[in-house]
């Protein structure tokens, strides 16, 4: 019987814990802004502080149901492309304020990109035929990236904390931090579940490899079997032979014609002497 | 039953990049259309540079205190522009296909002619 896992490996749960902290964010940063002027202020605070948690929610929401868990992929490119908006601005919040907390934020969201694209898009058509195994981000090892992230977002932790100067920060900071700890661990076990699915041989080898290295023997052996055959044609025509064959059936069937004739001819005479020795008999 | 085991079970793959772009070539635009992509495109892009220009306070010297500390990338405003120039766009694109469509007709009505 298959032992219980422990939360932290459990998708299932990780991605629970993850719609309920984004809840949280939303609940408590705009508790915190209900002290500011006015619903127009309220509102696009909602929409700078918590438009790409909300678009996180949508896509965490959705993967729990059966629509989501069916256009998973499609699902992953949005994420993708939120993370994408969210480090370009990252990055131009840099180039605008630059400063060691803008910085590490910045560098949290590129590793957080490279990490998302190439986990979310193993395993899809995008994969193969845009050759992005041969990315040289690749070859970071899953456990690398996801520490890299923890340590990273720990750090990041450490300077908002110093940085911040009111309890709402701290408190949105603090669940920010568990937010992206628990986003990098989805994304590793996503990771750790596509390599459990390939079959590791002597370690150089996968099941696509060898799912590749079957499709290139079969059509090796069409071609080989379409040759030989085209071969074969070829040398019975070069050769005469199909000529030779005909000439040959031909003749069998002309003896086949006079061992009949003959055969009858030797019945007949059978008979003849039989019926001549009756009467000599009689 | 595993979580990603169930997504496995039920994803769907992207469609073949060829047949995608077979799709995309097969279809004619005329120049509303084109005018329409286009725009949309440029304020993409605006929309970025104008969230980075007048970016919005994220750190205050206390709390709801008008002096900020930290500025941040304005989303609100970057968002009002995507959405704004989406509806603009998608205006303009109607009716580049409008136009498309009766010129279709026209050209049946002249064969009759």
């Amino acid at each position: 019987m298959e032992s219980r896992k422990k939360w932290y490996n459990d998708a299932n749960t990780i991605t629970s814990m993850i719609i309920f902290i984004i809840i949280l964010i939303i609940v408590f940063s705009q508790s915190f802004a209900l002290g500011r002027n006015g619903s127009l202020e309220l509102f696009t605070s909602i929409i700078n502080h918590n438009s790409i948690y909300l678009f996180i929610l949508i896509y965490f929401i959705l993967i729990k149901f059966y629509i989501g868990k069916r256009y998973f992929n499609y699902l992953s490119a949005f994420l993708i492309f939120i993370y994408f908006i969210t480090t370009t601005t990252s990055f131009l919040t840099l180039v605008q304020a630059f400063s060691f907390n803008s910085t590490l934020d910045f560098v949290l969201n590129t590793l957080l990109l490279i990490y998302l694209v190439h986990t979310l898009m193993r395993d899809t058509r995008i994969w193969r035929e845009f050759y992005l195994s041969k990315s040289p981000f690749n070859e970071l090892p899953n456990d690398f990236m996801f520490y890299s992230i923890i340590v990273v977002t720990i750090i990041l932790l450490a300077v908002n904390l110093i940085n911040t100067v009111v309890i709402s920060g701290v408190i949105i900071t603090i669940l920010d931090t568990i937010y992206i700890i628990l986003l990098a661990r989805y994304i590793y076990l996503y990771r750790i579940f596509l390599d459990k699915k390939k079959i590791d041989v002597g370690d150089t080898m996968n099941l696509d490899d060898i799912k590749k290295t079957i499709n290139e023997i079969d059509k090796s052996v069409s071609k080989t079997v379409d040759d030989i055959g085209k071969n074969i044609n070829d040398y019975v025509v070069e050769k005469g032979i199909d000529k030779k064959i005909d000439k040959a059936v031909e003749a069998t069937k002309e003896a086949g014609k006079e061992i009949g004739k003959n055969m009858k001819q030797a019945a007949k005479d059978v008979k003849d002497s039989l019926d001549g020795n009756k009467k000599g008999d009689k | 039953m595993d979580f990603f085991d169930e997504v496995n079970k039920s994803k769907k793959d992207f469609p073949k990049a060829n047949s995608v772009k077979s799709k995309v070539g097969s279809y004619k635009l005329n120049f509303y259309q084109m005018f329409a992509i286009g725009v949309f495109v440029i304020c993409f892009f605006l929309g970025i540079v104008f969230g980075n220009l007048f970016s919005t306070c994220t750190t205050t010297s206390y709390f709801s205190s008008d002096t900020c500390l930290v500025t941040e990338f304005n989303y609100s405003l970057m968002f009002v522009i995507w959405f704004i120039s989406l509806l603009v766009c998608v205006f303009i694109f109607s009716i580049g296909h409008i136009i498309a469509i009766l010129s279709q007709i026209n050209e049946k009505l002249d064969k009759f002619k």
